[in-house]
């Protein structure tokens, strides 16, 4: 661990950087939402009443709830990899299709609180929106382009968890060669570590 | 993400899930009330020691290392400079 992301030290093991590869991708993902963060900043520098007033009309509760489903989604994948550690194999696939499950209710969650903002007439380029003024279509634009950008990430680590599966179900990824499982961990945990930070953005200011 | 003996223990993950769950509930009850920029604040303050304790718990960062110092400085420069710039102004 202690020189997992220092690259010099690992360039001459082939295994090692194709984590760093992992790790490459993970910042270039961090950098992506950045600047997705500072828009929401600018935003909402420009138009503060109205995106006070239009998160109000997001649940906190639903917000929450998803917030503990992803945090749960991101236990089953880590217990799936102790699991795959100690070479057991039916825990570790167990995890996985758990996490694969809790995954999917997230977007349930996030399906219902779209249906109620779009019900409502709460999306991009609707007549009710557009009636708002400004600062609501730009919150309503960036509520919905963040949170679907973090969905279709779940949606690929979906993708990543299936392939996972189905080679810990065939034995090629097992207790002595467990560094895929790691890999899909990392990107999966990366989904709630982004989540985590746009919970509040768009829930709780 | 070196691969040996650094994994914590079940029992450790379902604590750290359970803390990152009692975070998130302190942090949605504190937003209720209404503390003026003290309560945004508190909101980014305690998103961030959540994705802090994602990265070097759950994604096994390691804390010290001279990467993700760099990135956690990142992270930090971002979270202010959205503070300031959003609600500062």
């Amino acid at each position: 661990m202690s020189q997992s992301l220092s690259v010099t030290r690992n360039l001459s093991q082939p295994k090692e950087s194709t984590l760093n590869g992992v790790w490459l991708f993970i910042f270039i993902e961090l950098l992506l939402f950045a600047g997705l963060f500072l828009l929401y900043a600018v935003y909402r520098y420009k138009n503060g009443v109205a995106f006070d007033l239009a998160s109000s009309e997001l649940s906190i509760t639903s917000g929450l709830l998803n917030t503990i489903i992803i945090l749960g989604g991101s236990l089953g994948m880590a217990y799936s990899l102790i699991a795959i550690k100690k070479g057991n194999k039916m825990a570790a696939l167990f995890w996985l299709l758990n996490t694969l499950f809790i995954g999917f209710m997230f977007l349930v969650n996030r399906y219902f609180e779209w249906k109620g903002r779009i019900d409502f007439g709460l999306f991009p380029g609707s007549e009710d929106l557009a009636r708002l003024g400004h600062g609501d279509t730009l919150f309503f634009g960036l509520y919905f382009f963040m949170t679907g950008l973090h969905a279709i990430h779940l949606l690929a680590g979906f993708a990543v968890l299936i392939y996972a599966t189905t080679k810990v179900n065939d034995n090629t990824v097992n207790a002595n060669n467990y560094s895929l499982i790691e890999k899909t961990g990392t990107y999966w945990h990366l989904a709630t570590l982004i989540w985590v930070l746009i919970f509040p953005l768009f829930y709780l200011l | 993400m070196e691969n040996q003996n650094n994994t914590l223990s079940a029992t450790s993950y379902t604590l750290i899930f359970l803390g990152l769950v009692v975070l998130t509930l302190i942090s949605a009850g504190l937003s209720t009330l209404n503390l003026g920029y003290l309560s945004t604040l508190i909101a980014i303050g305690l998103a961030i020691v959540s994705a802090l304790v994602v990265l070097s718990k759950f994604m096994n960062i390691k804390l010290d290392s001279g990467f993700s110092r760099l990135l956690i400085a990142g992270i930090m420069a971002l979270a202010l400079l959205i503070f300031f710039v959003a609600f500062v102004g």
